[in-house]
Parts: C-alpha cells; structure tokens; sequence
C-alpha cells in the first residue's frame, strides 16, 4: 500500500490543503503550527476512523475558522490499483464515506468501510477504541518515538507470526500439547514458588516447610516439658539423698550433742566446787594473813617502843643545856642595849652644836652677799639714769638709716642721669658771625652766645624762621618727663623725712648712727648687771637671812653654853671643830648599834634552837604514847603472843587444804577441756541447725520436685516427647518428597521455558537480522539487535554491541529512538509482504533527541528501507537536516484563515 | 507343692506408636495392648494359674494418661487373680515414676484390687511362693537390682517350704532389648551371681520375645507384639504358664497371646511383570492388609516409569490398608526402550521430546539432582504425553 495524495478541508486549521506523496521518500516541512502533524492524523483517521463517528473525535477535527464539515481525501494505491477515499465527518447523521478505484468501482459508507478495512488487512472496520492503536507501529506522532515498538507491534503479532515463519522455515514450532504441558509445568510450578523461588505459602511445599517447622517447634516443647521432668526427678533424687544425709548427720550431731552436754554438766558442777574451794581458801589464806600481820604488826610495835623509850632521855638533858645559855645570852643583849642608848644621847647633843655652828657659818655668808647685791644695784640705778635722755635725742632725729639713705642717693643718682640724658639731646646753638637780629622762640640770640635748646624751639634769622627739634622730638619730651619723675621722687622722700638736701640726710645718718652705739654701750652694762636677778638674788638671801636667825635662836636655846662667833672665819672654825667631833661621836653610836645587834641575835638563835628541840621531843613523846596505844589495841584483839601462834596454825591448815581441793578440781577441769566443750557445744548447735536448714530446703524441693512429677494424666509427656520425635522424623521426610517433587516440577518448568526460550529465539532471527541490518548503519558492524518472542507477543529488545547487550530502557533518549525506528522499519518491512510489498511509515519529529551525525545516519537508514520498498514520510520543523535523504520536499506555509487552499506538492 | 502362674512382662500399655501417622491406626494400636490383658485373662481361667507376674514395663511410660491408667486397672481388675508387677525402665520405681501418682493408686484400689506392684528390695512371703523382686527404681539403674538377693538367704527369714521366685527387668549376658548390651550398658542383671539353689525361678522383663536363657531363667517377651521382630528366634507375642516346686525344675509352656500380625517382606525387582509377583506375595502373607496387619517391607531393583507409577498407586493402597506400611523402598527407575522413545521421539511434540531428553540425562547417577530429574520424567509421563503419537 502506498500513498499517493492527501487533501483537507475545513480540518482544524486547513481550510484546503493537498499534499502529493512521492512513493519513496517524502519530506514535509513547516514550522511549528503550521499543521504537519494534523496532516497525519487526518490521513489516520480517513484509514481507520468511522465518517460516522461523533462525539470527542469528531469535534477535534471542526476548524475554529473554517466553517464547514471536515473531509478528507485520500488517494493511495494497492497493488496496482489506485484509490481514492473521500471521508466527510459530519458526526453520524451527515458524515460520508466515498471509496473509488481506477477500475471505476465505487464504495460508499459502510460499504466504502468494509471495503477499506479489506485493503487494510483488517477483519472488518476498527473499533472507535481501537482506532489509536492502529498503526501505531508504523506511524510515529510526536513524543512517542522513544518508546519500545515491539509492544505496538504485539497488535501485528499473527501477521508478524506469519511473515517470521514463512521467513524462518526450518524453524520447528512448538506444539499445542507441548505448550499445553509447558503451561501445566508451569503453573504447577507457580503454585509452589514465587517469582523470586521462595515456596509459596499455602502451597504444598510451604504447607509441608510449615509444618516440618510446627513438628520442630513442637519437638523442642516436649524436650523442655521431659526436660523439666527429668530436672524435677533429678531434684527429687538429689533432695532425698540430702534427707537421708542429713538425718543421719542430725542424728550423729545430736548424740554428740547429748555427751558434750553430759561432760559440760561435769565441768559446771566441777566450777561450782572450785568456786567455792576457791572462796575457802581465800578466805583461810586472808585470816591467816590478817594473823600474820597482826603478829607483826605487834612484834614491831614492841620494838619500836623500846627503841624510842631509848632515845628520848639523852635529848631531855640537851634541851636543859640549850635553856641555861639562853638565859646568858639574853643578860648580855640587855646590856648592849644600855650601850647603845648612852652613845645616841651623845651624838644628839653634838648634833645640835654642830648644826648650830654651821648656822652661824651660813649667817657671815649670808650677809656678806646681801652686801654685793647692794653695790650692784645701785648701779643699775645709775646706767639707766644715763641711758634716757640718749634715747630721746634719738627719737628725735628723722628716721633715716643708712638704708633710707641708699635708696635717697639712688633716686639722686636717677635724677642725674636723667638731666644729663636730657643735656645730651640739647642742641646748642651759637651766633658766631652776621647780621642779626636772631631770635629763638620770640627771644633774641646774642652773637657768640650760645643757646642750649632742649625742645622744640623757632629761630628766627630775619625772616627765616627755622624750626628746631632737639633729639628728633620725642625722645627730648621722654628724657625730661624722666628728669622731672626722678627729681620729683627725690623731693617727695626728702620732704617725707624732713631732710633739706641729701647732705642734710647724710649728716641725720652719722648722727643716729652715734646715738645709738653709746645707747648700746650702756644697754650692754645693764644687761650684764642684771637687774632682775639681782633683785631676785637680793630678796632670796634676804629671806634666808631671816631664817637663819630664827633657826640659831631656836637651836641656841636648846644649848646652854654655847660658843658665839665674832666672825666668819671663827665661825668656820667652830664649824670645822665641832663636825670633827660630830663624826667620831657617830663612829662610837655605830659600833654600839653592832654590839647591841650581835647580842640580840645570839639571844633569839638560843631561843629558836630550844624551840625547835622542844617540839621535836615533844612529837617523839606522842609517838611513843601512840605506840603504846596502839600495842595495848592490838594486843587486846589479837590476844597474847600464845594465843596467836595457836591461831596461826589452824589457819594455815584450813588455807593448805584448800588449795589441795582447788589444784585436784582444776585437774580434772583440764582434763575434761571445758573451754572446748562450750565450743564444740557452740559448733554442735551450728551444725544442726545447719543441717535442719538443709533439710527444711531439701523438704522444700522434694515437695516441689512432687508437685512437678504429679501429674493430671491428661497427657503423657514421655510419650508426647517419642510422638514429637516420630512426627518431626516424618514431616522432614514428607518435607523432603515434597521439596523433590516440587523442584522436579520446577525443573520441568524451567526446562519447557529454556527451551521455548530458544525455539522463540530462533524464530525471531529474521526480525532481529532485519533490525541489525538496519542498526549496523547507526551502530558500526558490530551492532545487531535481540528480541524475543512470548505468549503475548514480542519482548526483550536489546542493542548488542562490542561493549556488551543493552536493554531498550536503558538506552539514552537518542539511541531509544534511532533502535525503535530500526525495529519500525524491520516490522514494516515484514509485514510489507502483506501490502504489496509496501507500506507507509511516518516518523513525525520522531529523532528530536539524536545529534546531527545520527541524524545523518538515520537518513541512510530511511534511504535503505525506501530502497526495500517501504514509503518513508517525514514531518519535520526543520527539513535541511534531511538533505541527504533526496527526499521529495514539501513545505507547509502557515495557513491563512482567510486565503483560499494551498496546494503543496513535491519539489 | 507345685505351684502355676503366668509369666508376663513389657506390656507397655499406653504404648503411642508415633511413627504411625494416622490417629485412627495409632489407636487401634493402643488398644490392641488392652484387648491383649482379656486374652491374658482367659489363660488365667484356663491354666488356673494362682496369679500373674509382671517382669517390668508393665506401663509404656512413667506418665502414662489417665484414660491408660484406667484402662490398664480396669483390665487388670479382670484377671481374678493377683497381678504382682515390678517397675521396670519405662515405669521405674523411683521419683517421676507412676507408681506414686494419686490417679493411679486410686484407680488400682477401685478397679484393680487384685494387683500389687513391688517397689522395695525385699522379699515378699506369700502364702504359698516367696517372691524376690528387684524393681528398677530409675530408668537406667547402672547397679545389679539383683544384688541383694545374692545374700537374702543368709538368714533363715525366707521360709524353705515354698518356691522362691526371682523378679526382674533388664538384660543378662548376651540379652537386652537395646542393641547395646555391653557392661556399661544400664539395667544389667547378673544371673550367675544368684544363688541358683535357693532360687526356683527368675521371671524376667525387658527383652520382647520370648526367650530361655536357662531352665530357671526365662524372658517372657511382650505379650502383644510391638515391633517388627528381629530375626527368626525373635518370638514375641507371648505369655508363659510356669509351674514350680521348691528345688524342682520349672515347667514352662508358651502362648501365642498377639491379636495383630507384623509381618516382614523383602522383594527384588528384576523384570516389567515384577510388580505382579509382588502383589501376589503381599497377597499370600498380609491377604488383604485389611485386618489388622503391619508389614515391613523393604524393596530394590529397577522399575519402569510406569512400573514405578503402578508401584507407588499400590504403595498408596496398602498404606491405606495397614496399620502400618514400614517401607524401604530402594528400587531405582529404569525407563523402557519403549517409554524413552514415547518421551524423547516425539516428532510432533519438539519441547516435550527436548526436555525429556535432558531430564534422561540428568537423571544419570546416585546425586539429589538426578533423583529430581527422575521424579521430573515420572511427571512428565504422568503429564499425558506418555500417550502414543
């Protein structure tokens, strides 16, 4: 089948296009929305659509410009007889089928649609839902030249079944009962395995893995049940053997028990004995003792009497003797005594002269000083009756000092500077020759005279009148303001002291200075006298004058002939005499004070030593009274020296005897060994109140070991243990026939599939040689192509190369659409045989993915299935990639609403 | 005096024949052991013995059910004379063991007053026998429980007028109900070591057939058969009558007390009409299988894939049939000429003849693959496409 032609009326944005198709290679080119793609569907829908189909479909292809029904014309050929296909779609009342051939017979309606579904190798016309995938195969729309062809060609799998077999004739097919065993294996198989090989639950494998795992399970809880029964009469053996040692342990422990007790009922009466042996003996050895001592005691009392009865006589007659010389010694202190009193008298008297002649002494120095100070102050009167009038005259005199009289002559000096600073700036003027008159300042110069001019002054020369300015003007003015400041200070000072001139001053200076050096010279006497202290001084001997007078009349009364001195030296005399007298008088009272001192000592030392021997004998004797006190005590208690040895000896018996008792029961103590029968005792009591522990427990463990073994009889689990062992023993067989047989199934399974595997593989080969002839164009030599063949039609489209096999879905974009377009064109050329050995393919847009240099390639692809007879039509926004097709070009304008039909036929 | 009883022993009611899969069978089994005690019961009345001895495992297990323990007493209870029994290592005297069950102790006094178990090393003096029991008191007793018999007549507390009879359970020199009969093994009574004089019997327990070890010493073997039995001199199934005098010779007769038949066959298959043959044997020693039969029943040679096929329907039928079907089944598959061309020349049936032919390959050899690719032809035959082209 081949097209030929394709006009469109009113078809969406066609108002009337016709395109011519060239038998090989067609290219149609436009830009976007120029209406390529609507082309081609509109050639579809005249092959497969009803004209009477409405609805959705029918609506798509009402143009929203054009006003009219939608028709398609569509001229092909089949065989060598052409055709041409007039389809209105005017929904179902006013759509129109119209079919003619060149032989002049005519179709229309449905009779027009069988017949062009006759010449489409179809049974009859297509199924609105069925419609879309009709050539799906071989006409690629845009967006769906990636996707993997075999799938659209499964719709062509018994025209493909056809060609493939008449091309691969010594290819075997299998059978209608091999596949229907196949199928039964494999069914089979899929009831007892997942697609991943796992035994399906629920199937007879899983069933028996279920309950090989169950019997298992099972197993292990009747071994835990025997388990613990085997524990419980483990349990119960061990806690009756721990009964019966323990009895007999508790029955040994106890006889031992009752002996240790019986030996330590001995050794508590044995205690008891030696308690009271031992009492006995205390008590004897104490009497005996306290005899003992008593007798000792009394013995020694004896002695001691006698000897201090012994030493008491001698110290008598020492004491008599120490008083006889005690009386001496007090006669001879009373008379030092009288000694001493009779020299103090006498020095007392002789202290009076001596004191009343230094009185006397101190009265001729005392007056002789009153004298002095007499004398002295009379001058005094004298230098300041001199010193008076001296200090007038000095007040009188302006107070200027040699200082005030510096700072005059300073000023004074100023003054002279400053006049000669202004004589200096003086300009002198003299008329030495000529006719005058000359005048200066309205007074006339005398010729020769020469004038001093100090200021501004006018000359005046006839009638030339010059104007002169000493020093330039203001300097001269500046020097005598200076001149006149100066004298005026000068003269200020000067009237301020009442001073004439600075001779005047100098005079007043030299005065002062002479007035006040005599004032010095008599303020230094004065000074030297001291005027105060001689006063002071006068009025203190005065006093004491006085006192001195009084003191040698008191004194002189107490002394009836006593000397008088005329002067001072016989008063020193005196003085130097009697101090003599005075000291020697002193000597003598001292060494009586000695006297009387040593005897009054010699006196009281007699006096203590009595003391001390009369104490000391006065104690012996109250000994010797508390001895023999204490003798006549002991000796009334414990009776005569007879009476007590008699005593003695018994007591000792009784202590002998008992310490005989106390050594025979400690023996037989030791020999019993108390101290290890209260242990053993102790040890005894531990131990069988440890072994009734152990049996209380193993009582405890007997009754729980019986409540374990006790059984309710409702199961028997010995033999539920056998039962469990048999039945895991069987399921494990069973498991193993099962898992056999099931692999047995499987391995059929497996093998009917291999084997189909390779019939279909080798029955594919004419398609997959096609579609490698077309790849070896695109890929190199190397390239070839694998697809397989199933139940429901092709599958497993690979690309092989030298890198390896690649399954369509993980090819890229590009090489999706180039390996799709390969296996399009090897499909069509098989099923061309059907056609007259010709059928349509449209690729629309269909390589927007590959790159230029495919792009390139693919042409010569198109170009070798043209050459094998297929017609290749392009739709394509950009035809130049296609110029090395040689393709018949059509390009489509866009479409105006409002021009008329553009008819485009090929270049 | 003389003096008759039964000798009995290893009745071990309760007995659960786990190996038998199927519950119905498993307690058909059961009961047979019960039914076993009426059989026992009618001796009794016909030997007018004087009472039953029971040489151990009177019980299968130390805890047996409540409806076992029933069942034993109320059958026990029918004998009408006294059933003195010893524990032996399935129902040992000790701790765990049933004798001290309350169940069962009430049970015995209601139901079975007649019978008395003997669980202490000491004798017991009847009227007119003393019995000396050595009772296992655990399930593997490592001493001699006959070891203080040797000096039980040392004094003269056994009366000298009456026969004296030995009870025991275990295995002597050269006899064990184990395969292991080696000195360590447990449970082992030394009959030379007994006073043989002073002893007139020793009824003994544990070995399941029925055997004299000496004129004095006898094994009464389990009354209801329990197991396919090991050898030609293996007699199990029976209970002796033993009359004894004091220093006589015991006289001892046997009866066949089993209710079912186990039965041994053993077949070879060398030709196609093979599986004929064995039905025809099967026939001659089971009959129908349908009456209370076991077999044992082991099988080589090679077989046909039909053969097989035919073998394994007749294997599913007396299964069916049997108490139990104990197989060994060591045939190997054989195809035939003819069954191979059926599988592998079919013209028509390309996939069917391709896989077949890989599966005779692979079926090749003694590993776990071959086996599967034999089972995988048998299916594949079976599948239909055996059907002649």
């Amino acid at each position: 089948m081949r097209l030929l032609s394709l006009q469109l009326r009113n078809y969406r944005l066609h108002r009337d296009v016709k395109i011519t198709f060239d038998s090989q290679r067609t290219l149609i080119g436009g830009r976007n929305e120029t209406g390529k793609s609507t082309l081609v569907e509109a050639a579809h829908c005249a092959l497969f659509l009803s004209h009477r189909r409405g609805g959705q479909d029918q609506k798509s292809m009402v143009s929203n410009h054009h006003p009219g029904t939608p028709e398609v014309e569509l001229e092909f050929e089949c065989g060598d007889t052409r055709y041409h296909l007039k389809k209105c779609f005017g929904g179902a009342s006013k759509g129109s089928a119209k079919l003619r051939s060149d032989r002049h017979e005519e179709w229309t309606n449905n009779d027009a649609e069988d017949k062009l579904a006759e010449l489409l190798g179809l049974d009859g016309p297509v199924s609105p839902k069925h419609v879309s995938s009709q050539w799906a195969h071989l006409w690629i729309r845009q967006g769906h030249s990636g996707s993997d062809p075999s799938g659209e060609a499964s719709t062509q799998k018994d025209a493909l079944l056809a060609r493939l077999q008449e091309q691969g004739g010594a290819v075997v097919m299998q059978s209608d009962r091999d596949s229907q065993v196949a199928t039964a294996f494999a069914e089979q198989n899929s009831k007892q395995f997942t697609n991943s090989d796992k035994p399906r639950a629920g199937s007879d494998l899983g069933q028996a893995e279920s309950r090989l795992t169950s019997a298992a399970d099972a197993l292990e809880a009747a071994k835990d049940t025997a388990d613990r029964l085997e524990e419980a009469v483990k349990l119960s053996r061990q806690s009756q053997q721990t009964l019966r040692e323990a009895d007999a342990s508790i029955h040994k422990l106890e006889q031992d028990q009752r002996e240790n007790d019986k030996k330590l009922g001995e050794v508590e009466a044995l205690q008891h004995e030696e308690k009271e042996r031992k009492r006995e003996h205390a008590e004897a050895k104490a009497k005996h003792g306290q005899l003992n001592e008593a007798d000792k005691k009394i013995r020694s009392l004896e002695n001691t009497i006698q000897k201090l009865s012994e030493n008491l006589d001698p110290k008598q007659t020492q004491l008599e003797k120490m008083r006889g010389e005690h009386r001496n010694a007090e006669k001879h202190a009373s008379e030092a005594v009288k000694q001493l009193n009779a020299a103090s008298d006498t020095l007392r008297q002789i202290r009076l002269n001596h004191e009343l002649a230094q009185r006397h002494v101190d009265q001729f120095r005392c007056q002789q000083r009153l004298a002095n100070l007499d004398k002295a102050r009379k001058q005094v009167t004298t230098t300041r009756s001199l010193l008076t009038p001296l200090k007038a005259r000095l007040a009188a005199l302006p107070q200027l000092d040699s200082k005030g009289l510096e700072k005059l002559r300073t000023l004074d000096a100023r003054r002279s500077n400053a006049r000669a600073a202004l004589d200096a700036m003086a300009t002198g003027i003299e008329w030495t020759q000529g006719k005058g008159p000359v005048r200066i300042d309205g007074r006339k110069l005398a010729s020769k005279q020469v004038e001093i001019l100090s200021e501004e002054s006018e000359l005046i020369i006839g009638e030339i009148h010059i104007v002169i300015r000493p020093g330039g003007g203001a300097n001269l003015d500046e020097a005598r303001g200076t001149l006149a400041i100066a004298e005026s200070e000068l003269q200020a000072s000067l009237t301020t002291l009442g001073l004439a001139d600075l001779d005047a001053a100098r005079a007043n200076v030299e005065m002062h200075q002479a007035i006040n050096s005599e004032i010095s010279t008599l303020s230094n006497t004065l000074e030297t006298l001291n005027p105060k202290s001689l006063d002071e001084d006068w009025e203190a001997h005065h006093t004491e004058q006085i006192g001195l007078t009084a003191t040698i009349k008191r004194l002189a009364a107490q002394i009836p002939s006593h000397p008088a001195a005329e002067t001072a030296d016989d008063a020193g005399k005196a003085l130097a005499a009697m101090t003599s007298t005075l000291k020697e008088a002193v000597s003598q009272e001292d060494q009586a004070k000695g006297q009387q001192q040593a005897a009054q000592e010699a006196r009281e030392d007699f006096r203590k030593r009595i003391s001390q021997a009369e104490e000391k004998l006065r104690k012996e004797e109250g000994r010797l009274h508390d001895h023999r006190a204490s003798y006549k005590a002991q000796v009334e208690l414990h009776g005569e020296i007879e009476s007590r040895l008699t005593k003695l000896s018994q007591t000792g018996q009784t202590r002998d005897q008992a310490n005989q008792q106390l050594k025979k029961i400690r023996q037989q103590l030791e020999t019993l060994q108390a101290d290890q029968l209260s242990a053993l005792r102790v040890s005894l009591t531990r131990s069988l109140k440890a072994k009734q522990q152990l049996k209380s427990e193993a009582d405890r463990n007997l009754a729980s070991a019986k409540s374990t073994l006790t059984s309710d009889g409702t199961s028997d689990p010995y033999n539920d243990l056998a039962t469990a062992e048999a039945i895991l023993t069987r399921e494990t067989e069973s498991y193993n026939a099962i898992k056999r047989h099931a692999f047995a199934i499987k391995r059929l399974a497996d093998l009917f599939r291999s084997e189909q595997q390779e019939l279909a593989d080798q029955f594919t080969a004419p398609l997959a040689e096609k579609i490698t002839g077309y790849l070896k164009i695109l890929f190199g030599p190397d390239a070839a192509a694998k697809v397989s063949l199933n139940a429901d039609g092709f599958e497993g489209l690979e690309l092989a190369r030298r890198q390896g096999n690649f399954k369509f879905d993980s090819l890229s974009g590009g090489t999706r659409e180039q390996l799709a377009a390969a296996v399009r064109l090897a499909i069509a050329e098989l099923l061309a045989a059907d056609h007259d050995g010709c059928l349509p393919l449209v690729f629309d847009d269909a390589f927007t993915n590959s790159d230029p240099e495919r792009i390139r390639l693919l042409q010569r692809m198109l170009d070798r299935a043209a050459n094998r007879g297929l017609q290749i039509i392009i739709l394509s926004c950009t035809p130049s990639d296609y110029d090395t097709l040689g393709a018949s070009e059509i390009v489509l304008q866009p479409p105006n609403s409002h021009t008329n039909a553009v008819i485009a036929t090929p270049n | 005096m003389s003096l008759t009883f039964l000798h009995t022993a290893d009745w071990q009611l309760g007995r659960p024949y786990a190996s038998v899969e199927d519950s119905s069978k498993q307690a058909r089994l059961q009961q047979e052991r019960i039914a076993c005690l009426a059989r026992i019961a009618n001796l009794v009345k016909e030997s007018k013995a004087s009472f039953v001895l029971v040489a151990g495992d009177l019980l299968d297990s130390p805890s047996p059910t409540m409806a076992t323990v029933s069942a034993a007493c109320s059958a026990i209870g029918k004998m009408d004379v006294p059933v003195i029994a010893i524990p032996g290592n399935h129902d040992h005297g000790g701790p765990g063991g049933p004798w001290e069950q309350d169940f069962l102790l009430r049970e015995c006094r209601e139901l079975a007053p007649n019978f008395q178990i003997l669980t202490t090393l000491e004798p017991l003096i009847l009227d007119d026998v003393v019995l000396l029991p050595a009772p296992l008191l655990r399930r593997h007793e490592n001493s001699d429980p006959t070891t203080w018999i040797r000096r039980a007549f040392d004094d003269d507390t056994i009366p000298a007028d009456r026969p004296r009879i030995v009870l025991a359970h275990g295995s002597v020199q050269g006899f064990s109900s184990d395969d292991d009969s080696s000195n360590d093994a447990p449970n082992q009574i030394d009959l030379l070591r007994l006073p043989e004089s002073e002893i007139d019997y020793i009824a003994l327990g544990d070995w399941h057939g029925t055997k004299e070890i000496t004129p004095k010493a006898w094994y009464a073997g389990t009354p209801e058969i329990d197991r396919f039995p090991k050898g030609e001199n293996n007699q199990p199934g029976k209970v002796l009558e033993v009359t004894v005098n004091r220093g006589g010779t015991p006289k001892v007769t046997v009866h066949r007390t089993t209710g079912l038949s186990w039965h041994q066959l053993t077949f070879h298959f060398a030709e196609e009409a093979d599986l004929d043959r064995l039905q025809q044997e099967f026939t001659q020693l089971v009959g129908t299988g349908s009456d209370g039969a076991l077999l044992q029943l082991e099988l080589d040679g090679a077989l046909s894939i039909s053969a097989s096929l035919a073998l394994q329907e007749l294997l599913d039928t007396w299964r069916a049939r049997l108490l139990r079907l104990k197989l060994r089944n060591q045939t190997s598959l054989a195809p035939s000429e003819e069954e191979i061309h059926n599988l592998t020349g079919r013209a028509t049936d390309p996939l069917i003849s391709r896989v077949a032919r890989q599966l005779l390959h692979e079926s090749q050899g003694d590993s776990e693959d071959a086996a599967i690719a034999r089972i995988a032809l048998q299916e594949l035959y079976r599948s239909g496409s055996q059907e002649p082209q």
